[in-house]
């Protein structure tokens, strides 16, 4: 696994944070936020330039070196680091290299298109961050990149899945990035999505989300090629769902109708284990919230009101929404909490939702926990689903 | 993964310059579907495009069926619709942030958009990279083989000039699936 986030690079460094209920969202400094509704962000401080052997780091968007953070960690930790290694390269992301396309655009503005500099869009395409991978890391296989909004990474991670379990690929680097970008916020903002004030998803007095930035990456694996190379097994992905809202272009089906069908179908092809954790999309809007709830509900509930207690919390309150990397960040998050048997806080909880009416983790504990469902839902009516389960 | 064969048993094609066909298929599709609002030219061609492989594979729609997904690619046509929201901020600040554009800035818009039209309630996945409208027909294929849909519509928009765009869709099945609701096969899948 390999992880950058606000709150620093590395899984071990956002593990430790996490569990803590450290929040590291700020005002935002990479652009004049001044203007807009909301002005927190969870940014990366401080220099996030990935040392690179085969790019030149100068003409990589931020993208790729966060992107190269978490693949170098991920394939450290698997020992994976060597060069003609076959893989299936599966990645999500809505924003792919934008940084450097909105600072063409710019040019465009400032000195007219025949003077802006084309070397700024070398690393703008959304596929263009795949294959700075190959190139870094020697790699060589085929790749997809997915953007399905909010819900991108974890289809590339379930993608990578179905590839490795049907055995077209003994070994696949999946995950995502995102970067923050004015443009996004700018757009988020126009929608009203953002909140001027903190983030506190499932409460009856949430105001909206606040936006972040990251990579997550897992080297999933098929596991007699895992076992046969001794590399160290976390866990196992077992379930995967995938369904559409049909409903509308921003706002979720009210139902949840799309969201719970990923969720059961990732539950069946799980063989229904016992969820000891939900680790929810939970962006802090009235909307996505309500509707994650009522999902929720619908899946798990024996009719009786109430009677979800399997523990569910969101950790964007902490390190925000990282749009396209959300599920697979979160995934690496998930994957933390099961093989340490332990919840993660949704922070910022004060006010229960009665219609959000569900099991949610106001202090981080540790619990012994079997399997992990992970959701992650996307404007467009986008729902995935991973589960992970314990590797015995 | 099961050895299944994959046919191919409805095809659609449109052109962003055929105006008047785009608008006869979309005043059909409104009277069907009771969807009313095309934005862009790249989402007229694409929801065209695919009522014509639906029509042509004998699919009802709005087919509210989540065994139906849509696997879509894009190339660089999406930069047209990035570089207008582009402008809009940077020559008028946060009021040029237009939440009706913002949306469609994330390639799934489009994806999102047919299935919200056509009612596609199954997985609905778009990849955004050049060549990937013959990448999501192999995974389309892969999600029939594997049990994850039962029907896929997939394809995808290319640019063919600034504001230019071709739209390409086929419904992919299982063959005995086909044979069994009476559907033509026109080809099977054979990688």
């Amino acid at each position: 696994m390999g992880i950058i986030t606000s709150h620093g690079a590395g899984v071990e460094a956002n593990w430790e944070k996490i569990k803590a209920g450290e929040s590291s969202v700020g005002e935002i400094t990479a652009f004049d936020a001044s203007p807009f509704r909301g002005r927190l962000g969870a940014e990366i401080r401080g220099d996030t330039h990935a040392p690179v052997s085969r790019l030149r780091a100068g003409r990589l968007d931020r993208a790729s070196h966060l992107l190269i953070y978490a693949v170098r960690e991920a394939l450290g930790l698997a020992g994976l680091i060597k060069p003609g290694i076959d893989v299936f390269l599966s990645l999500g992301t809505t924003l792919g290299g934008m940084l450097s396309g909105a600072a063409f655009h710019r040019e465009v503005i400032e000195k007219g298109i025949s003077r802006a500099r084309i070397s700024k869009t070398l690393d703008y395409l959304a596929h263009y961050q795949a294959l700075n991978l190959f190139r870094e890391f020697g790699l060589t296989g085929d790749y997809a990149v997915f953007s399905d909004a909010c819900a991108s990474s974890a289809n590339a991670i379930g993608h990578a899945f179905g590839l490795v379990s049907s055995g077209r690929y003994d070994v696949a680097i999946a995950g995502g990035y995102d970067t923050m970008s004015e443009f996004t916020f700018a757009g988020f903002n126009s929608l009203m999505a953002v909140t001027p004030e903190i983030c506190r998803p499932f409460d009856k007095n949430r105001t909206g989300l606040i936006l972040g930035e990251g990579a997550g990456i897992l080297a999933i694996e098929e596991l007699g090629h895992a076992i046969r190379r001794n590399a160290r097994v976390y866990c196992e992905i077992t379930g995967y769902g995938v369904a559409s809202d049909a409903y509308h272009m921003t706002s979720p089906n009210p139902g949840g109708e799309g969201a719970a069908n990923a969720m059961a179908m990732a539950l069946k092809e799980a063989g229904f284990p016992d969820i000891g954790y939900i680790n929810a999309h939970g962006t802090a809007t009235k909307y996505n919230d309500l509707m994650e709830a009522r999902a929720i509900t619908k899946v798990f509930s024996s009719g009786n009101k109430g009677d979800v207690d399997i523990p569910v919390s969101s950790i964007k309150p902490m390190i925000g929404h990282l749009l396209g990397a959300a599920g697979a960040v979160e995934a690496v998050v998930s994957v933390a909490a099961l093989i340490g048997n332990y919840l993660p806080a949704n922070i910022n909880y004060l006010t229960p939702d009665p219609d959000c009416n569900l099991s949610i983790v106001t202090v981080g504990r540790a619990a012994e926990i079997r399997a992990v469902l992970s959701n992650s839902f996307g404007f467009g009516g986008s729902n995935a689903t991973l589960i992970f389960g314990e590797y015995r | 993964m099961k050895t299944m064969e994959i046919v191919v048993t409805g095809m659609g094609y449109s052109y962003s310059d055929d105006h008047t066909i785009i608008e006869e298929t979309l005043n059909s599709i409104r009277q069907r579907t009771g969807k009313t609002r095309f934005i862009h030219d790249i989402e007229k061609s694409a929801v065209t495009a695919v009522s014509f492989a639906l029509d042509d594979a004998g699919i009802a729609f709005p087919s509210g069926r989540d065994d139906i997904g849509l696997f879509m690619g894009i190339d660089d046509s999406v930069e047209d619709v990035k570089d207008d929201f582009f402008m809009g901020v940077l020559g008028n600040g946060i009021y040029g942030a237009s939440p009706l554009m913002f949306p469609f800035t994330s390639p799934n818009a489009f994806s999102a958009q047919i299935t919200i039209v056509f009612d596609i309630r199954g997985e609905c996945v778009l990849t955004p990279v050049n060549y990937s409208c013959e990448d999501v027909i192999e995974y389309a294929a892969m999600c029939i083989r594997n049990g994850y849909t039962k029907t896929a519509v997939s394809g995808g928009v290319l640019s063919r000039g600034t504001n230019v765009y071709e739209a390409e869709f086929f419904v992919l099945e299982d063959a005995q699936a086909a044979k069994d609701r009476g559907a033509k096969a026109y080809c099977r899948l054979t990688k």
